[in-house]
């Protein structure tokens, strides 16, 4: 029997790829399973990160929706992850939706549209504050990470034991 | 003409869950049927057992839980009608109490335990002050002071003689240079109350001595004045070390750094004198930088904690020892000053003790008299052998002679490496073919 997380995910896959196209700029590379979706960001118009391209990777369990899927941008040797405030070098996003602001009116695309927006209404490219103490000390899966979205330009983690 | 009705979730053709975006017709109902619900003020619907499953996954996360009764669009309140009986309401409060005095239970037995540890040290110190002490002032005085029952001490020794072990430790390190390790171990008791004045319900007070003798010093004095003749006597022995190994007076390099060498035995003494003998007196670097480096090895602080806590037992040697010498040195018994070691009397512990002070003193006259009492020390101790003195003396005059036999070691090490030489050895059972010889004439 599928549940709740798999049929969501399918229903969700389905718009993606035939209903409703994703808006310009984003395209799915790769949803093999339900697991780990791959999409390309690409920020048009006018934006620090013009002709850039980047990877951001969704990972899913079951506890999707109920819970937010965890999401970075792909860092490998193709790929880097933007030069963004709220961004670490290793591809760990620091946004209240992906945590407790999560709720399930969102979607996987929802969440690509938020960081495209985010991308393109940077000011200035600049790393986040103590990227290289967060960078050496990150677990894995950035939701594990408790990040203070206290405010809008430096984002302080601390890892959750 | 039909009755307007406020439309409810059943009244839709086509439900969609905003949870898990399935989908549902009126008209094509699931079997069995789902449960559907609409909890806010916006047009969002859901299953009831999605909405129910995400209040209680947001409930779970505490920075969740802010959000789990709202909705996510409009921001309405959901409202839940569950069972919750006085019953459940008490057994929630009792969880709740419990967890709060498991709380406290954790608290407490880390406190104990810290607690134990805490006391088994202060045990251990305070059982080696009064050794200490014993040491020092002579059994006939602990006797009189302190006696081997703690239950009969005064309360100050509960706070003086912890202190002795540390003091003597710390007064040996290069933190606390001008410290007093004689403070704890000297300053509180001519003053306090023998145990069997106490018993007889009387304060030192009552024991205060109008003449105090001139010699041997109070040991308050002592006390006052012993930083002062260490730092002469120090300052001296920097002179003569100096003026024996020929090196020029330096002001004393600030040590730079500490190295923890456990396990490593090597002394830094033979270092030292490589520095100090170093061309013409300027310290080579290496040199320098080693006499910098306070190498801490195991050896060094079995040495420091064990040389300080001997000290009392070396102390008491010392002065019994002179006091030996003494019988036949009239000078020095000038300057030791014994009295005929008896059993002392009981007298002191009389209530019938003939009261010198005034019964109605004002406060400042009474300021006075415990200030006499500091100073000079009350009768008993005044009358009684001065053990602790020739102690005292007997420890001086070790740490004296150490320091000169340290000096000795030092000077006797430089001339062993000033005075070294390779010695030569014939080519006997080498191959004299291989050796470009001087022709003989």
């Amino acid at each position: 029997m599928s549940t709740v997380y798999t049929r969501r995910l399918s229903k969700e896959l389905a718009e993606i790829q035939t209903e409703t196209k994703p808006p310009i700029g984003i395209r799915l590379l790769k949803a093999d399973d339900f697991e780990t979706w791959i999409f390309e960001i690409e920020v048009l118009g006018d934006s620090l990160y013009r002709g850039e391209r980047f990877g951001l990777k969704f990972r899913f369990d079951n506890s999707y929706p109920f819970s937010a899927p965890a999401v970075q941008f792909v860092v490998d040797s193709g790929m880097k992850a933007p030069v963004h405030p709220h961004v670490y070098t290793n591809g760990h996003i620091c946004a209240s939706i992906l945590g407790d602001d999560w709720s399930p009116t969102l979607s996987v695309m929802a969440v690509c549209i938020t960081i495209q927006s985010m991308l393109a209404s940077c000011k200035r490219k600049e790393l986040p504050e103590g990227n290289d103490t967060y960078v050496r000390t990150a677990p894995d899966n950035p939701k594990k990470t408790h990040f203070v979205y206290d405010d809008d330009t430096s984002p302080f983690p601390s890892n959750r034991v | 003409m039909p009755i307007q009705r406020v439309p409810t979730v059943t009244d839709l053709r086509v439900k969609l869950c905003y949870i898990c975006r399935e989908e549902e017709h009126y008209d094509n109902p699931p079997d069995p049927p789902r449960l559907w619900t609409h909890a806010c003020r916006c047009t969002l619907v859901a299953h009831e057992s999605c909405l129910l499953r995400w209040i209680r996954t947001a409930q779970q996360d505490p920075d969740r839980a802010r959000n789990a009764l709202k909705c996510p669009q409009c921001g309405d309140s959901y409202e839940l009608i569950s069972k919750n009986p006085p019953t459940l309401r008490l057994l929630d409060a009792w969880n709740r109490t419990l967890s709060r005095v498991g709380k406290i239970v954790t608290v407490s037995f880390v406190g104990t335990v810290i607690l134990c540890f805490g006391s088994g040290v202060y045990f251990i110190c305070t059982s080696y002050g009064a050794f200490a002490l014993r040491e020092f002032i002579g059994q006939e005085m602990f006797d009189a002071l302190l006696t081997d029952d703690p239950k009969s001490w005064p309360w100050h020794a509960f706070l003086n003689l912890p202190f002795i072990p540390l003091s003597l430790i710390v007064s040996r390190t290069a933190l606390w240079n001008n410290g007093s390790p004689l403070i704890p171990l000297l300053l509180a008791w001519p003053s306090s109350t023998p145990v069997a004045t106490a018993r007889a319900g009387l304060s030192s007070l009552a024991l205060l001595t109008e003449r105090p003798p001139r010699w041997p010093p109070s040991p308050t004095l002592v006390c006052v004045l012993f930083p002062l003749v260490r730092a002469l006597y120090k300052s001296g022995m920097a002179r003569l070390t100096h003026w024996l190994m020929r090196t020029r007076e330096a002001p004393a390099a600030p040590v730079r750094a500490y190295e923890w060498a456990m396990g490593e035995d090597q002394p830094g003494f033979r270092i030292q004198v490589n520095a100090q003998v170093a061309d013409d007196g300027a310290p080579a670097d290496a040199g320098a930088a080693a006499q910098r480096t306070i190498r801490i090895t195991g050896a060094s602080v079995g040495r420091l904690i064990g040389g300080a806590l001997v000290m009392p037992t070396i102390a008491r040697v010392m002065g019994q020892l002179l006091l030996r010498v003494s019988r036949g040195l009239p000078l020095l018994r000038l300057i030791l000053a014994p009295k005929p070691q008896k059993t002392l009397p009981r007298w002191w512990g009389n209530a019938a003790l003939p009261v010198v002070i005034p019964e109605d003193r004002s406060l400042f006259q009474n300021a006075g008299l415990v200030l006499r009492l500091l100073l000079n020390g009350n009768k008993v101790w005044i009358e009684s052998d001065p053990v602790w003195w020739r102690n005292a003396v007997g420890l001086g005059v070790f740490l004296v002679v150490k320091d000169f036999v340290k000096l000795a070691h030092i000077r006797l090490a430089k001339q062993e490496l000033e005075s070294r030489h390779v010695k030569n050895k014939s080519f006997a059972g080498v191959d004299l073919e291989e050796l470009d010889l001087i022709p003989p004439l």
